[in-house]
């Protein structure tokens, strides 16, 4: 048995080379939106795509074309998503930082390593701002 | 349509940080039923097919990896045997047994001859892909249950024989 795994699992790695990069990193967020789309939906009380359906005012089918892991997703439809369910669906990880942080806002305390032009989707992190001022002091001792 | 009756297993296929996939292969078969949709669409990059047979492989290896087999990716008959589709003009599909959002049996699938709206019974290659599929699904899901589990890791682990099947299924005539 372990052999067959062995060869299936080659097979499918060597096709899966023949395939372009972009191809897979587009089917890959698509897919990882759709299932922060999905998270967001049961974690805010488990509603249903209809639920998303009526409150967009669009068609069931729609919502399920979405999810399907195939859709070419807009911003403008993420952020429609995204105050329906009440989730964060999208982080871009870009933030540039003062040279003296003077006045620090709370986008300061989400990453403490800003990675420039890096789109990162984290499906289902919630932004909790921390509880002391440790941050604030690292950045203001540069 | 002619009835076959026959032997098969499900075999563990490949194992991702999300999910296992599974497949089921025939006694005497010397390939799953993956390998053949594999080694049928996967092999030829010139063919047209290929960029339908990508967008099936990237699903199938983003829920292994990253998602689980969510049922939000799949669609489904009224048998419960599901589908993972291309959706363009190839409607090229691969059918599966959801176990759980952990664990998902691949068959064998095709193209859908003449788009979208028209029944599977339509290609009688499909039809018996769906036949295979849908005569193993009750017995595997009553297996699971007699033996109080609710995945096949467990299942076959108890007992190596609980992977194996005696399964009838129709096969149309071409």
């Amino acid at each position: 048995m372990n052999n067959l795994k062995n060869r299936t699992e080659e097979l499918f790695r060597s096709l899966g080379s023949l395939i372009p990069q972009k191809e897979k990193r587009f089917t890959r967020l698509s897919m990882l939106i759709a299932a922060a789309i999905n998270e967001g939906l049961k974690k805010n009380g488990g509603k249903t795509q209809k639920w998303l359906a009526d409150r967009l005012g669009r068609k069931e089918s729609q919502i399920s074309k979405w999810l399907s892991g195939d859709h070419n997703f807009t911003i403008k439809t993420i952020v429609e998503i995204e105050d329906a369910v009440g989730t964060e669906i999208l982080q871009i990880n870009y933030i540039r930082f003062k040279q003296k942080a003077s006045c620090l806002s709370n986008v300061y305390h989400i990453h403490e390593k800003p990675v420039s032009y890096g789109v990162n989707i984290n499906s289902f992190q919630q932004f909790v701002l921390p509880q002391d001022n440790s941050f604030i002091q690292k950045v203001q001792q540069g | 349509m002619k009835i076959f009756e026959k032997d098969i297993e499900i075999v563990k296929v490949m194992s991702g940080n999300a999910g296992d996939i599974y497949s089921i292969q025939f006694i005497g078969d010397s390939q799953n039923e993956l390998e053949k949709f594999l080694n049928e669409f996967g092999r030829y990059t010139k063919d047209p097919i290929f960029t339908a047979f990508g967008k099936i492989f990237n699903k199938l290896n983003t829920m292994k990896d990253e998602t689980g087999f969510l049922p939000v990716f799949f669609e489904r008959y009224k048998n419960g045997i599901s589908k993972l589709l291309s959706r363009d003009r190839f409607n090229l599909r691969l059918y599966c047994i959801e176990v759980s959002e952990e664990e998902v049996i691949t068959g064998n699938g095709g193209k859908k001859p003449g788009g979208r709206g028209r029944p599977f019974q339509s290609s009688a290659r499909l039809e018996r892909n769906v036949n295979i599929l849908a005569s193993l699904r009750p017995k595997l899901f009553s297996r699971m249950k007699e033996n109080n589990v609710d995945n096949l890791y467990d299942l076959i682990n108890l007992n190596k024989e609980n992977a194996k099947f005696r399964i009838s299924y129709e096969e149309p005539i071409e």
